[in-house]
């Protein structure tokens, strides 16, 4: 290893030296010349013959100078730098087609490498946990449903912990929102109730301060540290959240994650650690961290957690059979959702990247073309086919690291913009930055492109033979030759484009399907905010229930203000409770198993959200506070059709959940409401009154013809004139809480598109260029048939009619690669059925822009006077 | 190859360099060809411009020093001589080069033999 790096440093001195190893070896040479001369003279030989045996003798002068050379430096790589030099000369006599290719090359090498930069940090970069990789979470899965998995219950969690053999930490948390006073202004902050044990095991220790200890402590957020005040005299500072006072023991840093997001985040960002009272045993969902020991891998980790869930199971038989549990690597949680989306995203930038290579290899075949003289002639002078590919390959890296680095750029713009737009649905989306992995990446797209779009021009020129530099049509020749080339790269472009352009005809028709999906309410002029109760309020209906009538009254005051209800869930929001509904007398066979969603309502939420009554009454206010034997309910459309059949539900009875449940009465039915958001069918609903419900969060919709955005002071000053601690959050039009559903939809279809339309934009210069090339080539060619009597007309469709062919097969080639592409799209996005529309149109789209790319040199074509056409050779 | 002279293997011309070197004490470059040309009777087909590039090799390698002197005729001449590494480096390729030398020997013995 030193022997090798000591003798490439002499070499390496050799070549920075290269002027005095010149003269040593002239001289030394000139020493051996005369001496051998002089033998030679004595040998019998007159001076000048003596003189060229001697230089035979030595093997020429400049093939052993030569070889000198080669052997005291890096041949190969001395080479390579004059390939360099050279490219850049060459490079500099051709601006423009150079920044055309480089430009081309930064569309392509930018979009992937704005992808990438994403999925580098949602999938490749560690957890921001030492030993990140040892961390799994722990799921409660179903033996008889694969697919399903959900959080743990509180038991559960604590017999994971107490009987694994699998891990060195072990903890569990839910989300918990809490309301906070900041200097006399109520906030709604985002929160995380842990158990003290896993904090503690983390091993990343607060920025100020420390973890808590004990069940009074509280971590706070840098941002929230800030919104306090930002001193470091805030540890040991009392804060109360939903009037519960916790004193601040650490801050932590802005890069801490808890939970790392994806399967395991919470609604919103966390601004508080809390410590999760061992006591609570409320029905709540926990989700479960574990760091494996390090000498246990995966599978046994996985092994060990089956086996408690199977005690588990064995020990409650009767209601838990088919209990399991599923561990999923940390790392893996944080990027499962989002993967099939990023996949396809990276590979729609694959496909532009791919099209702009075969575009700039376009540029340089015609470039290679028009220098084929002087390749003729350095191929002629000797340069072999390694020197060759040097050189060309030089050149392309040269136009393609300009690429790379106007790539980076695009990619640095692009890539906020696409967050800005999605951020809720990429996991760790704050961490995106342009680090060392993205430029290798830059660094890597731009050498593959650079091999990419070489092989053709190289593939051309190394067709040149010596002689051709002898003759004049070295040019034609080579003409005539790249044409079939560059019309096949032209092929792939379109065929490219067309897959990507399908791409995004699909997700364009099904985003407009589900724009025209009703959502069963009216959202238009209905704002939306949330005041979250403190648990010790939402349980007590003596307080609840009076402090609900005194909001609603509060915000019906507001000048303006037509209808106010609320409601948990709020439609679109997803769903989160479910029930079965056990109607008296069944009158209809249904599955004991089906699922009805379950939801909260004030009486005023149908009408603000003008839900439409088909049937009896919505719930009525007065009906007082008292435990009726009955609860009444009102009921869907689908729900009455599901479990009363052809029978009028209105005063039927029934019982939630199971035969022996809460009896109810249907009061009324009402039109089917797309709570579970658009895409997703329609399923049976039933509301409960909130009257009668246990309500923590309640979903506020506010009618008005006033804008919105000027309600909202008016709405947080009336629920303050209420309770001034209760903050408003959440707050956003219905019509946003919609369009919000469709955000990644939206997403991926602005970037499937913006990608399809630059690639449609390099194929169709593609197709200009060819089409165009092919009628200057033809010139002689078109003057005679016009000579000879072809209408303009025909010379016009004869051309247009080339174009059209190139773009049919690449259409017909591009065929396979888009019904891949639909198909896989078709699975991330769950679409049941795609018609041959968007096909139909992506083809009518390449084809009309195929005929506009074509026709313009197809009418100069047939301005051509016949005979200027012939005298003018091509 | 009966008839005719001998094509140098790659590499082996740096161990007849150094063969010369080791037996001769410092040379220049003439002088190695002189000798080169000597022992081996005429068989050989070089350049004598080729054995430079071999000394480059060698020198990069440390293999062998050189220094400036006067030649025979009067001539600034670089004088090359064994460094102790080169010594030990002939040493060990001379050995290589006989047990490679001596079990080609063998094999193509067998295969006389089977010829017969």
């Amino acid at each position: 290893m030193i022997r090798a790096l000591r003798e490439a440093w002499s070499r390496l001195a050799a070549i920075v030296r290269r002027r005095r190893w010149d003269q040593d070896f002239d001289e030394e040479l000139s020493t051996h010349l005369a001496l051998l001369t002089e033998r030679n003279q004595r040998r019998g030989l007159t001076e000048a013959e003596a003189r060229r045996r001697a230089i035979l003798q030595v093997g020429g002068l400049s093939p052993i100078k030569e070889l000198h050379r080669d052997a005291r430096g890096f041949p190969r790589a001395e080479q390579l730098l004059q390939a360099c030099t050279h490219a850049w000369k060459s490079w500099r006599s051709a601006r423009g087609v150079g920044l055309v290719a480089s430009a081309a090359l930064a569309v392509g090498i930018g979009s992937a490498t704005a992808i990438y930069s994403v999925v580098n940090v949602v999938m490749l970069k560690p957890l921001p946990y030492p030993d990140g990789d040892r961390f799994v979470a722990l799921f409660a899965a179903d033996l008889d449903d694969p697919k399903r998995h959900s959080p743990l219950r509180s038991q559960d969690a604590e017999r994971f912990r107490d009987r694994n053999r699998a891990f060195d930490a072990f903890g569990w948390f839910r989300g918990a929102e809490k309301n906070l006073m900041v200097a006399g202004h109520p906030y709604h902050v985002g929160g995380v109730a842990v158990t003290i044990s896993l904090v503690q095991s983390l091993g990343v220790s607060p920025a100020v301060g420390q973890w808590f200890q004990d069940n009074s402590g509280v971590v706070i957020s840098t941002s929230l540290w800030h919104r306090l005040g930002g001193s470091s005299a805030i540890i040991g500072q009392t804060v109360t959240l939903d009037e519960v006072t916790y004193t601040v023991t650490g801050v932590m840093p802005d890069s801490f994650r808890l939970p790392v997001g994806g399967m395991t985040s919470t609604r919103i960002p966390t601004d508080v650690w809390i410590p999760l009272d061992p006591r609570e045993r409320a029905g709540t969902a926990y989700f479960a961290y574990g760091r494996r020991r390090p000498e246990v891998p995966f599978a046994a980790a996985e092994a060990d957690v089956r086996r408690v869930a199977a005690e588990i199971a064995a020990e409650d038989a009767g209601r838990r059979r088919g209990y399991a549990a599923r561990v999923i690597p940390l790392r893996e949680t944080v990027s499962r959702q989002i993967r099939p989306t990023l996949a396809l995203l990276l590979g729609a930038a694959g496909l532009l990247f791919l099209i702009t290579c075969a575009s700039a290899a376009g540029l340089l075949l015609a470039r290679s073309v028009a220098r084929a003289p002087e390749t003729a002639l350095r191929v002629a002078l000797g340069a072999g086919t390694w020197r060759l590919i040097a050189h060309y390959l030089a050149e392309t890296l040269l136009v393609s690291l300009v690429g790379a680095v106007g790539g980076v750029l695009l990619s640095v713009t692009l890539t906020p913009a696409i967050m800005s737009m999605a951020a809720d649905y990429v996991p760790r989306a704050d961490e995106i930055s342009v680090d060392g992995s993205v430029l290798l990446f830059a660094l890597a797209a731009a050498c593959l492109a650079s091999v990419l779009s070489s092989v053709t021009p190289l593939w051309q020129a190394s067709r040149i033979r010596p002689a051709d530099v002898l003759g004049d049509g070295v040019r034609s020749s080579a003409g005539a030759r790249s044409r079939q080339a560059s019309q096949s790269l032209v092929v792939v472009e379109i065929a490219l484009a067309f897959a990507l352009l399908t791409m995004s005809a699909v997700l364009i028709f099904h985003v407009r399907n589900l724009a025209r999906t009703s959502p069963g309410f009216e959202p238009d002029h209905v704002l939306s905010f949330v005041v979250s109760l403190p648990g010790a309020i939402a349980n007590d209906p003596g307080t609840r229930v009076p402090l609900t009538h005194r909001l609603i009254e509060a915000v019906e005051a507001i000048p303006g203000v037509e209808e106010v209800g609320f409601a948990n869930p709020l439609p679109m929001k997803g769903c989160c409770w479910s029930t079965s509904i056990h109607p008296d007398r069944a009158p209809v066979e249904t599955n004991a198993a089906a699922r009805a969603s379950l939801m909260v309502a004030s009486a005023g939420y149908f009408r603000t959200m003008r839900i439409p009554l088909r049937r009896g009454q919505f719930f009525t206010e007065d009906d007082g506070v008292r435990t009726p034997e009955a609860i009444p309910v009102v009921v869907s459309e689908t729900a009455a059709k599901d479990y009363w059949g052809d029978l009028d539900p209105v005063g039927a009875y029934g019982r939630f959940d199971s035969a022996t449940g809460t009896r109810f009465q249907v009061v009324g039915v009402v039109g089917d409401v797309k709570n579970d958001g658009l895409d997703n069918p329609t399923v049976p609903e039933i509301y409960r009154p909130a009257l009668y419900s246990r309500v923590e969060t309640m979903r506020f919709v506010v009618r008005s013809a006033r804008p919105e955005a000027s309600l909202i002071a008016d709405v947080r000053r009336q629920v303050r004139s209420v309770d001034p601690t209760q903050p408003i959050h959440d707050v956003a039009a219905m019509q946003t809480v919609i369009q919000n559903t469709m955000t990644l939809e939206h997403t991926v279809l602005l970037l499937t598109t913006l990608f399809a339309c630059a690639a449609l934009l390099m194929a169709m210069l593609g197709v200009y260029g060819v089409v165009s090339y092919s009628v200057r080539l033809r010139t002689v060619e078109i003057g005679m048939r016009m000579a000879l009597g072809a209408t303009g007309g025909g010379v016009f469709a004869m051309i247009v009619g080339n174009g059209l062919r190139t773009a049919a097969y690449g259409v017909v080639t591009g065929g396979a690669a888009a019904f891949a592409a639909v198909f896989y799209l078709a699975q991330v996005f769950e679409l049941a059925y795609v018609g041959p529309a968007p096909f139909i149109s992506t083809t009518a789209i390449v084809a009309a822009l195929t005929f506009a790319a074509s026709f313009l040199p197809a009418w100069r074509a047939t301005l051509m006077s016949p005979l200027v056409a012939i005298r003018n050779r091509p | 190859m009966p008839e005719g002279k001998l094509d140098l293997l790659k590499g082996t011309l740096e161990l007849l360099v150094l063969q010369i070197l080791s037996s001769m004490g410092p040379t220049h470059g003439y002088g190695i060809a002189r000798r080169l040309e000597q022992i081996s009777g005429d068989e050989l087909v070089m350049n004598e411009g080729t054995i430079y590039a071999a000394l480059v090799r060698l020198q990069h390698r440390r293999l062998i020093k050189t220094a400036w002197g006067t030649s025979e005729n009067n001539r600034r001449a670089k004088y090359y001589s064994l460094t102790r590494a080169g010594e030990k480096a002939l040493a060990a390729e001379a050995a290589t080069w006989e047990r490679l030398a001596s079990v080609i020997g063998r094999v193509l013995a067998t295969a006389e033999g089977q010829r017969r």
